[in-house]
């Protein structure tokens, strides 16, 4: 098992989940963060901390999140840890109130 | 009525946030705190491993034993009854009277010898494993699982505005948890009446008054014992929590989190190993404490509100093997063996203490004590009380007679005809001699013994000693159990 982050981060990228994590599973994308399947333990203490409810375990993945779980392990693979807290987006605010909004991930490494 | 009482200031017992004084009481040192604080909500996470199995092999062991028991046969009637208004307990082949309230204590006194015994050797083995407080915690927290989902799912949930999938969720988990109290209740109610009879009266709708009552009231205590007061009856009410410390000694097993490994802890890459990034081998995942089910964290060493369920074992090894770590970071260990680094072999060794060992002579000792006095109970019991009314009478020839009430009570399942002779003055004849009782019932015979005139000559004015000899007759009429009862006789001036 995992988690997996979901919709919800991109283009807000909070980061509060970083600093928590146990294993260093997260890895930073431009504009949306994942979490390495790897690596993750399953602790679950990232998801108190995401202010916009983005992770979820595994099994808990709402259905329209699905395709999110290949997406992190696949991303994963080319992005860099992150493994301390910095600021979040200039527009997270604005953005974390839109909810569909996959098609504004940026893939590319920074 | 609080708000009087806590303008008065109070020393608190630990530091609480609200104990910060503030700059404007600062000024004569006095500050006002709360004494009363509300009960966190603990939302414990699903646990898997070979703890996590013991339990639940303990909870399915302790529940077929509890539910199957009251409807168990034995030679045609329930095997385990307390007839409490009749007076009869039926266990298995056993028939007990209130007469026999020796056994029930002694029962309670080997128990107390076998939680002494197991508490030195390996801790709270009894409330992780066996106690019905956990065992129904666990059964009513799966339920809810089923319905509410893990730890994150139930905190999301009880944050969520109320929706219809919320009631629904918290509708069914209320609605098994009622139904399982219901049913525990009537189980128990089923150890005091036939069974049988009750659920075909439960079914029918006709359940005496009392016996409702009680499968209500327990039903309820289930209820909210194990949905509700949960962990918190172990850490406020339960007082083997408070003294488990005088049973306990730095050779006890308990669950310790190896803080000489552990610490410091902290978030890692797993692609250097720990000592190089300076760290000991916890990650601070908070697992443990998430699988909790009292809420605490073990690594701060043991503490009276860990039951020893072992939950955060089973998680943390879990945890070091997805690290590449040598499992039982939190494991069974003595105070000795981590402060020593002993061996499971230097710990084995030390459990065979003058502690445990008296503990075990004297649970050994009492087990075969009980059992014996068990086996060897006689199949009735004879009771002899001399008429108070006249002490003698003088009858026909001049002989004497003296009056007794003989009380017989036939332990087994079987009518039976006992033969009553008395003994100690030569010439002593019993005007009673045959004396029947129902199964399992009592007899009460008035028994006249009358001494020849020629006989009491001797003895006027005394007081004789006379022994009653009761013998159970078998079908042929021969001796098959003897019980014998002293009295005394008196002979009139």
């Amino acid at each position: 098992m995992t988690f997996v982050v979901t919709e919800a981060c991109i283009r807000c990228k909070y980061t509060d989940c970083v600093d928590v994590c146990p294993v260093d599973a997260f890895r930073e994308g431009p504009n949306f963060l994942v979490i390495d399947p790897d690596d993750c333990i399953d602790c679950a203490v990232c998801v108190p901390e995401c202010p916009v409810n983005a992770i979820f375990g595994e099994e808990d993945v709402p259905a329209d999140q699905q395709h999110f779980t290949a997406l992190n392990a696949e991303l994963a693979r080319d992005w860099k840890p992150i493994t301390r807290t910095k600021l979040a987006l200039p527009d997270a605010d604005e953005w974390s109130r839109i909810e569909s909004k996959l098609g504004e991930l940026k893939r590319q490494v920074p | 009525m609080t708000r009087k009482a806590t303008s008065r200031p109070v020393i608190p017992i630990q530091p609480t946030a609200g104990a910060i004084p503030s700059a404007g009481d600062a000024d004569d040192g006095v500050h006002f705190v709360s004494m009363y604080q509300k009960q966190p909500d603990i939302y414990p996470r699903a646990v898997k491993g070979w703890f996590a199995t013991w339990r639940w092999t303990f909870v399915w062991l302790t529940q077929l034993l509890f539910y199957g028991m009251p409807w168990l046969l034995w030679d045609g009637r329930q095997a385990l009854l307390f007839d409490l208004e009749a007076q009869r307990f039926y266990i298995l082949g056993l028939v007990l009277y209130p007469q026999d309230l020796i056994f029930l204590a002694a029962l309670l006194v080997l128990s107390a010898l076998a939680l002494f015994f197991f508490t030195a050797v390996a801790g709270r083995l009894w409330c992780g494993y066996t106690c019905p407080q956990t065992v129904y915690t666990e059964i009513f927290m799966w339920v809810e699982r089923q319905f509410e989902g893990d730890r994150i799912a139930r905190m999301r949930l009880d944050q969520a505005p109320w929706s219809a999938e919320k009631v629904a969720r918290k509708g069914a988990t209320q609605l098994a948890w009622v139904a399982i109290g219901l049913f525990t209740g009537f189980s128990f109610v089923g150890y005091f009446t036939p069974i049988r009879e009750l659920s075909q009266a439960v079914l029918t709708v006709t359940v005496t008054p009392w016996n409702a009552f009680w499968i209500l009231f327990y039903g309820a205590a289930t209820y909210g014992n194990a949905g509700y007061l949960r962990e918190q009856m172990c850490k406020y009410m339960c007082p083997y929590a408070r003294f488990q410390s005088a049973l306990i000694d730095k050779d006890s097993l308990v669950i310790t989190y190896d803080s000489a490994r552990g610490d410091p802890r902290g978030s890692r890459s797993r692609k250097q190993s720990a000592a190089a990034q300076g760290l000991g081998d916890c990650i601070d995942c908070t697992l443990c404490v998430q699988v909790c089910p009292t809420g605490i964290d073990i690594r701060e060493g043991l503490q009276n509100e860990c039951i020893g369920c072992a939950a955060c074992i089973d998680v943390c090894d879990d945890v070091m093997a997805k690290m590449n770590y040598p499992k039982g970071l939190i494991r069974y260990s003595t105070e000795n063996g981590v402060v020593n680094g002993w061996s499971k072999l230097q710990m084995f060794k030390r459990a065979l203490r003058p502690r445990v060992l008296i503990y075990g002579g004297l649970l050994s000792a009492a087990s075969v004590a009980f059992a014996a006095s068990v086996a060897l109970r006689s199949p009735f019991q004879v009771d002899v009380v001399k008429d108070r009314g006249a002490l003698a009478r003088v009858v026909e020839d001049g002989a004497i007679e003296n009056v007794y009430r003989l009380q017989i009570m036939n332990r087994t399942e079987q009518p039976q005809t006992y033969r009553i002779d008395a003994q100690g003055i030569p010439g002593l004849e019993v005007q009673t001699e045959v004396v029947r009782t129902p199964p399992a019932g009592i007899s009460s015979v008035v028994v006249s013994l009358r001494l020849p005139y020629s006989a009491a000559q001797g003895l006027l004015g005394q007081s004789a000693p006379v022994q009653f000899e009761v013998n159970q007759l078998d079908g042929t009429r021969a001796a098959a159990a003897v019980q014998r009862e002293k009295s005394t006789f008196f002979v009139p001036r």
